[in-house]
């Protein structure tokens, strides 16, 4: 076997993630139409070739509608790690270069939003957005961004009295130049970590309050709506309703969890040798 | 071109106690001026001020008359800091110390002992005496009229010291550069210098 380096191996790793999550969602996408097909003839199969994941009491394809809902789980992580990643970065930004007012105020969001329980608040927002994909989205990006706005304050107001850009105003640089050259590195890996490890949580979060029934709606095919509904037919004896979906989720997020990884690795000089 | 430090009086901002109290110092561009003063006197500080980063509290520092803002973006008083770990980027290439300077000859580089390879690697992997090079180069710009040079090898070994001053002192003698040198060290003030001041306390 050839040898590599942890780095490559990590590298790799991230790259086989990348594409089995692409693979997901796009096969999701694709298959959204096959995920409502409601068939009595087949309904509470068990697992079986046919029907990996057996079939529900509507006779819908539970493999068919995992993947479908891992699909939406993805899309949904995806738009909502973006809008709260920017939300971070400019509430960061603003604590740190506004002056004492607005970092004032920011941080005393942030502790707010950090105090009130995650769930609780995102129930709330997304219920008085209207629920459905959106709802979540906002909800989720809305209570998401703190952790990581702090880290981008912290970063920033240490990087403002660092020596070396100190000297860069006195060697003529703009001071806009001088941010965007000096502070890019520090931040951008941060950030895209940041970001990527936003994704676990979003999903996990829409999977939980669609569970509880304020997320999307009961007809789509989300590994919420599915778990839930498995719920009832536990008792039964139907346990391929909850594992499989189940299993699946938790795999998702661990693939995330690694892509996450690789990239601090990947883009942290101080790492570089590891 | 003449570098003149006029009462000047400062205190940090935490509201400790007062660094520098009425400080005076002229420097002539022929100059090479030696400061020395035991710990906490100040000498760091004073550069600082005399380099514009710092704004005194009272008392002026100007050029040739002038205060420091109305020569442009570029500070013809330039300061070599005591600590080069913390004057580059650590998380950008050596090279980009290089490009920060203002036009930077290959003369000044190769002089400074500066090997082509190092250029790509980050800070991290280079020793003290290395990065200290580059921020010495990077200082040398061609607008510097006036170098502060604050502790600037206190860390090197004899034989890197003295290549260094060496290599310092033809330069500033060719550009009539004035040269501010601070140290706790008497012999290298001795040698390097044309006369050497001591801050009081204050």
């Amino acid at each position: 076997m050839i040898h590599r380096n942890r780095r490559e191996m990590m590298v790799l790793l991230a790259a086989v993630s990348l594409i089995l999550l692409a693979a997901v969602t796009i096969a999701g996408a694709n298959v959204y139409g096959d995920a409502m097909v409601t068939d009595f003839s087949r309904k509470n199969l068990p697992p079986c070739l046919e029907y990996p994941f057996g079939t529900d009491f509507m006779g819908r394809d539970m493999f068919v509608r995992t993947i479908a809902g891992l699909s939406v789980s993805i899309r949904l992580g995806l738009v909502t790690a973006a809008f709260s990643a920017v939300i971070a970065f400019f509430m960061g930004m603003a604590a740190a270069v506004l002056g004492k007012t607005a970092d004032g105020l920011v941080s005393g969001l942030i502790d707010l939003m950090m105090g009130i329980p995650h769930i609780l608040l995102l129930i709330l927002i997304s219920f008085a957005c209207g629920k459905g994909f959106w709802g979540v989205v906002i909800g989720i990006s809305m209570t998401h961004w703190t952790s990581l706005a702090r880290l981008i304050r912290g970063e920033v107001l240490q990087l403002r009295e660092s020596n070396y850009m100190k000297i860069a105003a006195r060697l003529g640089h703009g001071k806009l130049r001088t941010a965007m050259v000096h502070m890019t590195p520090h931040l951008l890996p941060q950030f895209i970590t940041g970001l990527v490890l936003l994704f676990p949580h979003a999903i996990l979060h829409e999977a939980s309050i669609t569970f509880l029934g304020f997320g999307l709606s009961p007809e789509e095919p989300a590994i919420g709506v599915i778990l839930s509904e498995s719920m009832k037919y536990l008792v039964t004896g139907e346990w391929w309703l909850a594992v499989f979906p189940g299993v699946l989720l938790v795999g998702v997020v661990l693939l995330f969890h690694i892509l996450g990884q690789g990239v601090l690795l990947i883009l942290d000089p101080e790492r570089a040798h590891e | 071109m003449k570098l003149e430090a006029r009462n000047i009086t400062f205190q940090y901002d935490n509201g400790n106690r007062q660094i520098l109290n009425r400080a005076n110092l002229t420097i002539e561009s022929h100059e090479r001026v030696g400061l020395s003063a035991p710990s906490g006197f100040g000498k760091t500080t004073f550069c600082k001020i005399l380099g514009g980063y710092e704004k005194p509290d009272q008392g002026e520092v100007l050029l040739d008359g002038k205060p420091l803002d109305v020569y442009g973006p570029y500070c013809p008083v330039q300061m070599i800091w005591q600590h080069p770990e913390l004057s580059v980027n650590p998380r950008r290439k050596m090279k980009t110390v290089l490009a920060e300077g203002n036009q930077i000859p290959e003369r000044i580089i190769r002089g400074l002992g500066i090997e082509k390879d190092w250029e790509n690697r980050y800070p991290g992997e280079l020793s003290g005496g290395e990065l200290q090079r580059f921020c010495i180069a990077r200082a040398l710009g061609e607008g510097t009229r006036f170098l502060l040079a604050d502790e600037i090898t206190a860390m090197l070994d004899l034989i890197t010291q003295s290549q260094i001053w060496n290599f310092l002192l033809q330069e500033v003698k060719e550009r009539e550069i004035g040269l501010l040198v601070v140290s706790h060290s008497d012999g290298l003030l001795k040698k390097v210098c044309t006369r050497t001041e001591y801050l009081q306390k204050p």
